[in-house]
């Protein structure tokens, strides 16, 4: 049943991105977050969501650009991390097994987009008999099939990859050796890292340098004061 | 026939649907004439007023989803004055809204995709490290006021300025606009460096160091225009492999 709802989630976050609302709650550190609830561990999903967050910030949907899957993914390796908590004790090794994962996935199926895209021109090339007609009603029919077009996408998504990449996952991680189970603890820090270093290439400019000055300043001496 | 809140409402309320139907060969044509419904219904009582009107709006149109509004007040206030008075003709209308819509897109990408969605995400993020779910109210409010604000705002002055609503929204207003948020960002981010310093997730000097090389590392593959997933795999492979050698 939570995996139902993982499925619907997931179709509201693949809709949210692009199809209706842009309401930002498709981000990874929203959406992870969802999934995280969802499946019964908030921190976890939380904390996927919020390695994944600021990397891809640089990443801008503009026009015909192509962009990576990120939100579906990171939605995806969010909830395969929940999962595969039951099996797989050491949170770090199930943060570097579900990342990887989401990272290779959001780049592997960005091809999907155009196939969205492409369903969405044949509802376009559908609704021109309403564009001869006057007929709104079509018009509107054929826009509201977008956003069903999307959700449906989002479910089938989040449900084929989430599946596949359980088996994955708990296949690889049986075959890991103990030893190798503390090898991700860099992980967190070192991904924070690739975070912030998006915000400083797109933000940090001569211009700038000194307001990142001050926010630095201001915070290190609110945390001195508190 | 006079246009009243309600209808505004409603083109507002569809306006949040404008992408459902984005393809590349037209991009948010459908979308946009799904959004001028409610106009359509009230200004052209006539199928073949609004067949006239639906065919000019057939084709390619690109702009920013929440900049759209913008677009729409114009056209729909030049449309009723065309109604009313014969003026201005429909190719001005058609030719004022093909420029407005293009500037309008480059412009919404550069305040909304490249300033405000990180904004909301640094300070969201920043606010999320010792608060989860206030972390991400933040988030959802530092991007959603402006959106909503945009989209409102922009169909009441479009449908208040028409042709001299790009006057109104010159490069210069938007240039600054852009500036400010820049400042705000790197404010933003600075006060990010320090936090995440603060936070539980970088707890020793292992750690701290692991932080620093994430930082400069990205920077270096953005540089070399490495695609995202494949720069945060290297990471993900790079990180894994020094802490099996250290641990």
């Amino acid at each position: 049943m939570d995996v139902l709802l993982f499925c619907l989630i997931g179709g509201i976050v693949a809709t949210d991105t692009e199809a209706a609302w842009q309401s930002m709650a498709s981000q990874p550190l929203i959406a992870c977050s969802l999934a995280g609830i969802c499946l019964g561990n908030f921190g976890l999903g939380f904390t996927v969501g919020l390695l994944l967050q600021l990397p891809y910030m640089v990443e801008l949907p503009v026009g015909g650009a192509k962009v990576s899957m990120s939100n579906l993914a990171a939605f995806v390796a969010a909830g395969l991390a929940v999962k595969i908590e039951q099996s797989v004790q050491n949170v770090d090794l199930i943060l570097l097994l579900s990342l990887g994962y989401g990272v290779l996935l959001s780049w592997a199926t960005f091809p999907f987009w155009r196939l969205l895209r492409q369903i969405n021109l044949l509802l376009v090339r559908k609704a021109d008999d309403a564009f001869d007609s006057g007929n709104l009603r079509k018009i509107t029919l054929m826009n509201f099939l977008g956003v069903v077009n999307a959700l449906f996408f989002g479910i089938f998504f989040s449900a084929i990859f989430f599946f596949l990449g359980k088996y994955i996952l708990l296949s690889v991680s049986s075959h890991i050796p103990f030893q190798l189970n503390f090898s991700a603890s860099l992980l967190k820090p070192v991904l924070l890292g690739a975070g912030l270093g998006t915000m400083f290439w797109l933000f940090l400019k001569k211009k700038t340098v000194g307001f990142a000055l001050i926010g630095s300043l201001l915070s290190a001496t609110a945390f001195s004061m508190f | 026939m006079a246009l009243k809140t309600l209808d505004f409402i409603r083109v507002i309320n569809r306006s949040f649907y404008i992408q459902a139907t984005w393809n590349p060969e037209r991009m948010l044509s459908l979308g946009y004439c799904f959004s001028l419904v409610p106009f359509i219904k009230k200004m052209f009582s006539k199928t073949s007023d609004r067949v006239d009107f639906l065919k000019k709006n057939q084709d390619f149109l690109n702009t920013h989803p929440c900049m759209a509004t913008y677009v729409m007040g114009s056209v729909m206030k030049l449309e009723e004055e065309h109604l009313e008075n014969g003026s201005p003709d429909k190719a001005q209308i058609s030719r004022f809204k093909k420029r407005l819509s293009e500037s309008l897109a480059a412009t919404g990408d550069q305040l909304f995709w490249a300033k405000i969605k990180p904004i909301a995400a640094i300070f969201g993020l920043g606010v999320a490290l010792f608060a989860k779910s206030l972390g991400l109210w933040v988030f959802l409010f530092c991007y959603n006021v402006p959106q909503l604000y945009a989209r409102v705002a922009g169909l009441f002055k479009g449908y208040r300025h028409g042709f001299d609503l790009a006057k109104k929204m010159t490069l210069s207003h938007s240039r600054k606009t852009v500036e400010r948020l820049d400042r705000l960002a790197a404010f933003g981010t600075g006060a990010l460096l320090v936090t995440l310093g603060f936070s539980r997730n970088i707890a020793g000097s292992t750690e701290m160091i692991a932080f620093l090389s994430g930082i400069v590392v990205m920077v270096v593959f953005l540089k070399a225009k490495m695609p995202v997933p494949l720069a945060l795999f290297i990471l993900i492979l790079a990180s894994t492999i020094v802490s099996s050698l250290i641990y």
